[in-house]
């Protein structure tokens, strides 16, 4: 890769830039390389190649000084980050500790974070279930936020795109409100997900129990062959990195992808400080970036520009990108820039035990596990509160040994472990209904080590959402009922946002410009050669794992932008 | 999100596997990660969290409880892994305050409640008595409830830090970093299951 250093105008102008280079910024990468455009990608953390900068990938688990666990001292020192489960000893170097990069709290918001090459495609469980035309059509329909610009049609082809490249594996339900893609070999069902899922078929209509669709290889085809990427092989050790490519990440598969193309230039340690609007032409020229180890102010210079920095960082960066035609933000006409923010919601968890199918175990290990859509007020409201839930589940039987002897007695137990009944979980994972109240903005006096202005989230729950909670507890009681578990265990936990790590909004997308800051192809209405292609863009939520639907609409964004470069349209 | 798997329970596979042990680990590696304290110096003092002394004699006294705990047989037990390093770092490192302070009191009320009960300080106490010392702590209401938290707290770590050695994870249930493909209906009883099907 060119290394670029502060040189002439002409040697810091390209065709585009894309700033950040996690899941989205990535995927923008791939496509606008792929075209011919000389892309380059500014990163604010540092490098991370694929395989060589996995330092704990293939460590035993005794080769992690505490065993996984992080130290009080490491806990105490990162109250926001210790809440999220996946930050242990073996991922502890791809998550962004809590005094490295402040943000304002007006409210509790855990913001969870990975700052490098890949962003937190690294880290991400890689859950990828498509939305639907009824999560496309719900603000329509349900009179919330605004109507998305676009319909489940205008998004399909890029699912199928973005799926068959990424190497998502599923199976093909034939379900409406979730939509089949472009599948490798499902996940399979063990014996008591498989009774869940009929005694769903019998007793409840339209509930369904599937295997979840998720962005691991259960099959290598040769187009991630062609990648350097071979078969998942459900180690389960994917936030490490995986040696194999088995999961998609940015790391593994987009920027490989794009650099063979020639036309990538990736910038680490650039932390893009804000968009460079010119107001004689009336468009945006480049980026001004600070560089994170010189603190060297440089401005690179393109014809587009790919904001991609996470939803969040990407209000941040608009909102910080003032000139005389744009005094609160690029595009920023309408004021409502940094607004509509959402989230999913995890707020209840389920478990509980099941006496039946004793005849049959689990053996080995699998990298997926199951879900069902949202089934409420799918099709038509019908309960007190808007939207719904879907959900995760799945069934364990484990060996386990009893641990009530001491010495011999114990040795002998520990060493021969049996096997022990079956266990079910379930958790929700919630819609929420964007709203005007739930901001982020810039903490206008207090700046960060590289200048930038911190931001400031003041985001909250609302009464739609602890309905929702509680609705889910009861219902998946009921089903949990209905197919004999017992000794059901509820959990109503109470904690912030931000730690679903599905943060969204703040420049969503829409039809008219006086509601909204993009349109429907990812411009801003106001300055049409700056796309917003990750999680700010989003109108609604929806329920699904968000982040193949930024996939798809970055690659059709990226396809428009070049197709409107070469008519001279931006 | 994910939640993260817990590494106190087996899976199938480890089980299974035990017979295709990778026997590349000398016996003895230990595999306990060395400490960075010099505590384990003859005659140094470890600076525990609180105002409790742990000195050569606390520290032989905990190795004495982890090798009640899991002995040596026919394969090494917790003392022959270091497994009184692991409950220590563990403790210091990963443990709250409350845990911390009863785990040096409770240690040091170890002797008291021997003597008490079996007429000698622990040390001097034979392997049996050793065994029942331990499983009576819990019994006795009036033993005191650092105590109890002690061999709590020491038992758990005592048996993830055995579980998770090195040799155990290499030689007795072997590790498998590539586990096997996954099989939904496994009939429970190949893996012995109580319930035959
Ligand atoms: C533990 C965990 C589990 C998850 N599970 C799932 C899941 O199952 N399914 C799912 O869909 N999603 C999941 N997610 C969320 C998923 O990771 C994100 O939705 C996704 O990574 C967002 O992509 P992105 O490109 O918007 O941002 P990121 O991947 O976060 O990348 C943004 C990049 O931009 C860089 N950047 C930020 N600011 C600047 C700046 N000023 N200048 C230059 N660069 C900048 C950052 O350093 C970063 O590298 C999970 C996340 C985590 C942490």
């Amino acid at each position: 890769m060119a290394n670029t250093n502060l040189g002439s105008v002409n040697q810091r102008s390209y065709d585009a830039i894309v700033i950040g280079s996690g899941i989205s910024g990535g995927w923008a990468a791939k496509e606008l390389t792929e075209k011919g455009l000389k892309t380059l990608v500014l990163e604010r953390g540092r490098d991370v190649k694929h395989i060589v900068d996995y330092p704990t990938a293939n460590k035993m688990p005794y080769e992690f000084e505490h065993r996984g666990d992080m130290s009080n001292a490491a806990r105490e020192a990162n109250p926001i980050l210790s809440r999220a489960n996946a930050w242990q000893e073996d991922s502890d170097h791809f998550f962004v500790k809590d005094n490295e990069h402040p943000y304002v709290q007006k409210k509790p918001f855990d913001w969870i974070r990975g700052y490098q090459v890949g962003g937190r495609s690294l880290l991400w469980a890689r859950q990828t279930q498509r939305w639907s035309q009824y999560d496309f059509d719900g603000p329509a329909r349900d009179g919330f936020a605004i109507d998305w610009p676009i319909r489940y049609k205008d998004i399909a082809p890029w699912y199928s795109h973005v799926e068959k490249f990424a190497g998502i594996s599923g199976n093909r339900d034939g379900l409406e409100e979730l939509p089949d893609g472009e599948f490798l070999p499902p996940n399979p069902l063990n014996a008591v997900e498989d009774h869940f899922r009929k005694s769903l078929q019998e007793k409840f209509e339209g509930r369904h129990l599937i295997a979840s669709r998720f962005a691991n290889l259960t099959k290598s085809t040769p187009t991630q062959l062609a990648q350097g990427r071979s078969q998942c092989l459900s180690r389960k050790l994917c936030r490490r990195g995986c040696p194999f490519g088995g999961y998609f990440s940015s790391n593994s598969s987009t920027l490989p992808w794009a650099e063979k193309t020639g036309n990538l230039t990736l910038r680490p340690h650039s932390v893009v400080h804000s968009v460079i609007y010119d107001e004689e032409k009336g468009r945006a020229t480049g980026v001004r970036v600070i560089d994170s180890q010189s603190k060297e102010a440089i401005e690179y210079y393109a014809k587009i520009i790919f904001v991609n920095a996470s939803a969040l960082n990407t209000n941040l960066i608009l909102m910080n990108s003032v000139s005389k035609r744009f005094p609160i933000g690029l595009g920023n006409d309408n004021g409502l820039l940094g607004k509509f923010v959402a989230f999913h919601n995890y707020n209840t968890t389920i478990r509980a035990e099941f006496d039946g199918l004793p005849e049959f175990a689990t053996f080995g290990s699998r990298p997926g596990s199951t879900y069902i859509p949202r089934f409420r007020n799918m099709f038509r409201q019908e309960t007190d509160f808007l939207r719904g839930y879907a959900t995760g589940f799945s069934a364990r039987r484990n060996l386990s040994s009893n641990r009530s002897g001491i010495g011999v007695d114990l040795k002998e137990s520990l060493l021969n472990p049996k096997l022990g009944g079956w266990h079910v979980g379930a958790h929700m994972m919630g819609e929420t209904i964007p709203k005007e109240s739930n901001t982020v903005s810039l903490e206008a006096n207090k700046t960060d080590s590289w200048g930038m202005p911190l931001l400031n989230i003041d985001i909250e729950y609302d009464d739609n959402d602890l309905k929702m909670e509680i609705d889910s507890l009861e219902q998946l009681s009921e089903m949990f009922t209905a197919a004999g578990f017992t000794n059901i265990k509820t959990t109503h936990k109470h904690q912030a946002p931000g730690i679903d790590i599905h943060e969204m909004g703040g420049v969503r997308m829409g039809k008219d410009p006086k509601t909204s800051l993009l349109n429907k192809w990812n411009q801003l209405h106001a300055c049409k050669n700056v796309f917003v292609t990750d999680g700010a863009c989003m109108t609604s939520t929806s329920t699904q794992n968000p982040s193949l639907t930024y996939m798809a609409l970055t690659a059709r964004a990226a396809n428009h932008a070049v197709e409107e470069m070469r008519k001279g349209n931006v | 999100m994910k939640t993260r798997e817990n590494p106190s329970i087996w899976t199938a596979s480890r089980l299974m596997n035990r017979r295709e042990a990778i026997k590349k680990t000398a016996l003895l590696s230990g595999g306990m990660i060395l400490l960075n304290h010099s505590l384990f110096g003859q005659n140094s003092s470890l600076s525990t969290p609180i105002n409790v002394t742990f000195g050569p004699k606390q520290e032989r006294l905990l190795q004495m409880v982890v090798d009640t705990l899991i002995p040596k047989t026919d394969t090494p037990g917790a003392k022959e892994l270091k497994v009184d390093h692991f409950v220590l770092l563990m403790v210091n490192d990963c443990h709250s305050e409350k845990d911390q302070t009863a785990f040096y009191s409770g240690l040091h009320n170890l002797d008291v409640f021997t003597e008490k009960y079996f007429g000698q300080s622990f040390a001097l106490c034979d392997t049996d008595t050793r065994v029942e010392a331990l499983n009576s702590v819990n019994k006795k209401s009036d033993a005191n409830p650092e105590l109890q938290a002690f061999i709590k707290i020491t038992k758990s770590r005592t048996i993830q830090g055995y579980l998770e050695s090195n040799y155990v994870m290499t030689e007795l249930l072997p590790h498998k970093m590539i586990p096997d493909p996954y099989d939904g209906y496994y009939p429970a009883r190949k893996l012995g299951g109580k319930f035959d099907g």
